[in-house]
């Protein structure tokens, strides 16, 4: 308490500190720490996530991850390695011909870009046996 | 050191921390916020208002070393947001005052010597009703108070003067026990 010169001043000072005894009115402590307390659970709620949010998080960040791989490396890459890689344009139909010792009037080049499924503009002359085995093997008509 | 064992302590949001804190400072800051506001329920309004702000913000108080003045602080900026909110002049806080001394709950009533000191305060600008809060009830030192209201020693000083002797000016001539 400072002191001045008024004694009247003075006087007014130590009444109002005189009247400045604490007192806490009851329920009020228990009334803020409940408060408090709930604002602690309410950030530890946020901060740490259930792990059911963990896995729903997760799984999203895999799929992100996964399709932004899928698009960035992927597909560019299998555009490019296209030509490189071998085209099997055998069909199973030429397979079994060809297992079965008939040799077929058309090309079977593995690396070849030419579709077995579109004639060609000239075919081979077929031997006439070869082409009765062939006919067997197609329809089972011997 | 225990200031800033109990600093840490809040920061990492430990329930006996603020437990601590309420039991030490409680009192003090519902008187000052009680002088600030004029009324007993608003101020324990305003305390709890405190806390859970503290709460809240809590990370943020590792870099305090002042915690009492920093307390206060927080109590005179969540007074000055009540009464934005509330719109609550002088003039309805007396009429509080008047009303619980009809109604007989003093209990309740401004914690002020008696009605003609309490409207005096209640009719302080509000700088110097906070520095006389922060003084007396808050029991906080100038320099403290000059912390709290973001003004230098001399300028916190003079307030409290200027309250006092503006309060002797409202009570007249009315004869101070000495």
């Amino acid at each position: 308490m400072s002191r001045s010169v008024d004694p009247r001043i003075d006087a007014i000072e130590r009444r109002l500190v005189s009247h400045t005894t604490c007192d806490v009115p009851s329920g009020h402590r228990d009334r803020v720490l409940a408060a408090v307390r709930d604002v602690l659970a309410e950030d530890l709620e946020t901060i740490v996530p259930s792990d059911s949010e963990i896995g729903l998080k997760g799984a999203s960040a895999l799929l992100a991850i996964a399709l932004s791989t899928a698009l960035i490396i992927v597909v560019p890459w299998s555009f490019l390695g296209r030509p490189l890689l071998p085209v099997p344009t055998e069909s199973t139909l030429m397979a079994r011909a060809r297992s079965a010792g008939i040799d077929l009037p058309v090309e079977t080049v593995a690396t070849t870009d030419h579709s077995v499924h579109q004639p060609r503009q000239t075919p081979s002359p077929m031997p006439a046996h070869d082409a009765i085995r062939w006919r067997h093997l197609i329809i089972g008509d011997l | 050191m225990v200031e800033v064992t109990l600093t840490e302590s809040l920061a990492a949001g430990d329930p006996e921390a603020f437990a601590a804190l309420y039991d030490r400072l409680a009192g003090r800051l519902l008187g000052a916020a009680r002088t600030m506001t004029g009324s007993a329920e608003d101020a324990q309004d305003v305390v709890q208002e405190v806390f859970v702000e503290l709460a809240r913000m809590r990370t943020r108080l590792t870099g305090i070393l002042d915690l009492e003045a920093y307390m206060f602080a927080m109590l005179r900026n969540a007074v000055r947001r009540r009464g934005r909110r509330t719109a609550v002049d002088r003039r309805a806080v007396l009429a509080l005052a008047q009303m619980h001394r009809a109604t007989g709950a003093w209990s309740e009533a401004p914690r002020l010597p008696d009605d003609e000191l309490a409207a005096a305060v209640a009719r302080l600008p509000s700088t110097q009703r906070d520095v006389l809060a922060l003084k007396i009830d808050g029991g906080l030192t100038f320099a403290e108070i000059a912390v709290v209201m973001e003004t230098s020693l001399h300028t916190a000083a003079s307030r409290y003067r200027y309250a006092l002797e503006r309060l002797r000016a409202a009570l007249g001539g009315r004869k101070e026990k000495s």
